[in-house]
């Protein structure tokens, strides 16, 4: 064989990051890591995507029929039984719609944030058994998450438009606000699965937190409920903005607040970097674990 | 120095750290080792080894040894606590079948993306399938979900997937012990032929497997190499070692005994050309001795015999006094029988002697089993010549035209 081969040195060192070459800076290996292994990362999710749903009569239907019921159920309770009224939002099918959008929103983030927590143990075969750069299965549940909520957010377009009879241009900035969004929430899975790898517990406490953020974050209900006094003490949850921000361009009404965004891109991308360094240590630990 | 070879490994240990609750893992690891001190256990001890290109070896080793730990730091999927393992050529481990396998899956979706996920191309992996599923024969299945599997078809799938990325270093974990005899040959005879220029490392309980497979053969033993040479010689390492490990006792205690047991096979000796040993060549003189208890309160006729079993359970050969046509009288209390019998040229294994002992009553009716002492003893065959069945043959030529 006259092609040169590849050489492996195995070191203490030593940690599997597929075609990635680590530098051992997290700033660096964090867009590393994921850019390198595009490729494995989307095979990740499309394996995920595929077995979802498979055996089930309605399929990936689920996919756009949960939070379509989801969406009745807080439409009653909120909107119709409180007659609380979104921003932007006049009537009961608009609100409708609010609730619809910032279900799909939640469902995402509470999927990925929850499988994270036992994302290490449930891919054990990755992990104990395959040189794979492990790094990369917090990221595949995100977009898997915001894979899935895309396909759903389709069929809201369509709502919308049927009952506005037009999409506003505001829309343009909805790719503005999730992408520091996806990012962040990258940073927060890396950081809750290498928890959940070493600590167990994480997972039956994860579920039970999202379950109250969803309320205690403004996804079925707008913020204007909450006394003016008492409005900062929500808004110290950073999801609130998001929530809050992604809403209005849904609405037409006017976007983020250009500083705003710049600082939540700026604390996403702390965020992100701070997750993969928190990964990267606890790694070794894990693949000794699993 | 050792630049030709595909793995060199230096002065390679593995600590595992075993804490008493996740909570003093965490404080450990949070006090960054200065709080919660685990207990520390020596997976691999300071392990040398090199292994040349195309060479392929195998590791034996009672449970526990390092076996596994050893294939997964070469495999890269581990790193180790000290020293360093240099690996020439891109490796892929079969470290457990069908590791990654979703059940709802097709059997072809999960090949196809099983091979995605190890870094091949879409393309490639879809070129690989018409292999894929030649080789593992299973039909239709293929385009089936994997939970629809007999656990056959699953074994074939993963196997075959296994076998398909052609690296130029393959790590086995004990994956070829599974399918049927068919299946298993057809693995066997893949490592052994399509494999050939590839480095090949392999773990295996089953020593005939490695002494037909191997050039080369190492043991370990509570993480250190005892032994480093032929296979045939590891073997006998192994097999000493892993009987020093279970207890095993070569004879009287610890043997299952069922019957009536009214005549009683108290004690049972084995002995290979008039010495004690437990290993044995073809032609070999193997000598049966049992002492008996006879409680029968008399002098009585017996049917003695015994058949030894291969490492599977199934009965290879056997002899029966009255099949024979030999009268054995016995007197009551304790007495000594002594029968021996030239090895046939069986295959490379493990086998153990089963006697059994039956009285025959004083009216001439049929004989009453008495005794079974199973699996008393055994002796390991050791069979120079490389045999494909249960025995090998000797073949004389007639003839030439």
């Amino acid at each position: 064989m006259s092609s040169p081969k590849t050489e492996t040195v195995i070191t203490p060192q030593y940690m599997p990051a597929g075609r990635a070459v680590l530098t051992g800076w997290s700033a660096v290996d964090a867009f590393g890591v994921v850019a390198s292994n595009m490729s494995v990362l989307l095979s990740i999710v499309r394996r995920d995507l595929l077995s979802r749903f498979r055996g089930s009569v309605l399929g990936r239907a689920w996919i756009i029929l949960l939070p379509l019921l989801m969406m009745a159920v807080y439409t009653m309770i909120f909107s119709y039984a409180l007659g609380v009224r979104f921003k932007g939002a006049g009537g009961l099918w608009e609100s409708a719609l609010a609730t619809w959008f910032g279900l799909v929103v939640w469902q995402a983030i509470a999927e990925c944030v929850t499988r994270s927590a036992s994302t290490i143990h449930d891919n054990a075969p990755f992990v104990k058994r395959m040189p794979f750069p492990v790094a990369i299965l917090p990221v595949s549940l995100v977009l898997a998450a915001f894979g899935t909520a895309a396909v759903s957010f389709v069929f809201f377009a369509f709502g919308y438009a049927a009952i506005h009879h037009q999409i506003p241009v505001t829309w343009l900035y909805l790719p503005l606000i999730l992408a520091p969004l996806l990012v962040g929430l990258s940073g927060a899975c890396w950081l809750i699965s290498a928890t959940g790898g070493l600590l167990r517990d994480i997972r039956h406490m994860v579920p039970v937190i999202m379950t109250l953020g969803m309320f205690a974050t403004p996804v079925v209900w707008p913020i204007d409920i909450i006394p003016e006094g008492a409005r900062w003490y929500i808004q110290l949850n950073p999801l609130c903005w998001f929530f809050e921000n992604l809403r209005n361009a849904i609405f037409g009404l006017p976007g983020p607040d250009m500083t705003t965004l710049g600082v939540v891109f700026a604390a996403s991308l702390v965020l992100w970097v701070a997750g993969y360094a928190a990964f990267r240590s606890a790694e070794r630990e894990m693949r000794d674990v699993v | 120095m050792s630049s030709d070879n595909a793995v060199t490994i230096q002065g390679l240990t593995k600590t595992f750290k075993s804490y008493r609750s996740p909570i003093h893992r965490m404080a450990n690891v949070l006090t960054g080792g200065r709080k919660a001190a685990p207990h520390e256990f020596k997976a691999l001890k300071d392990i040398n080894l090199q292994v040349g290109e195309g060479e392929c070896l195998g590791i034996l080793g009672p449970n526990g040894s390092g076996k596994s730990t050893l294939l997964r730091i070469i495999s890269g999927t581990m790193a180790p606590t000290v020293g360093s393992a240099r690996i020439r050529g891109q490796v892929a481990g079969i470290l457990e079948l069908g590791a990654g396998f979703l059940p709802d899956l097709t059997g072809r979706e999960n090949a196809v993306l099983n091979a995605m996920v190890s870094g091949v191309s879409r393309e490639e992996a879809l070129e690989r399938m018409e292999w894929i599923s030649s080789f593992s024969e299973i039909g239709e299945f293929i385009d089936r979900p994997i939970r629809t599997y007999s656990s056959g078809m699953f074994v074939r799938l993963a196997f075959a997937v296994a076998a398909a990325a052609t690296p130029e270093i393959l790590v086995i974990d004990e994956a070829l012990a599974v399918g049927d005899i068919a299946f298993q040959q057809k693995c066997h005879a893949h490592m052994r032929i399509a494999m050939e220029g590839s480095t090949r490392l392999f773990v295996s309980h089953d020593v005939s497997r490695v002494s037909t497979l191997c050039d080369r053969c190492i043991v370990l033993h509570h993480g250190e190499v005892v032994y480093d040479g032929h296979p045939d010689k590891a073997i006998v390492e192994y097999l000493k070692l892993s009987h020093e490990q279970s207890g095993y006792a070569p004879s009287g205690d610890g043997v299952e005994v069922s019957g009536p047991r009214e005549i009683d096979i108290a004690e049972v000796g084995v002995r290979v050309c008039g010495r004690s040993g437990d290993e044995v060549f073809p032609g070999d003189e193997v000598e049966v001795t049992v002492r008996l208890d006879n409680k029968m309160g008399a002098e009585t006729h017996i049917v003695f015999g015994f058949f030894w079993s291969d490492d599977t359970g199934q009965a290879v050969m056997s002899s029966n006094s009255q099949d024979l046509g030999q009268t054995i009288l016995i007197p009551p209390g304790a007495s000594t029988l002594s029968h021996a019998f030239t090895w046939p040229a069986l295959r490379r294994g493990k086998y153990a002697i089963t006697p059994g002992v039956g009285s025959l009553p004083y009216n001439g009716g049929p004989q009453r089993l008495q005794c079974w002492a199973h699996k008393a003893e055994r002796l390991t065959c050791l069979n120079p010549q490389e045999t494909h069945g249960l025995l090998g043959l000797k073949m004389e030529r007639k003839q030439t035209v």
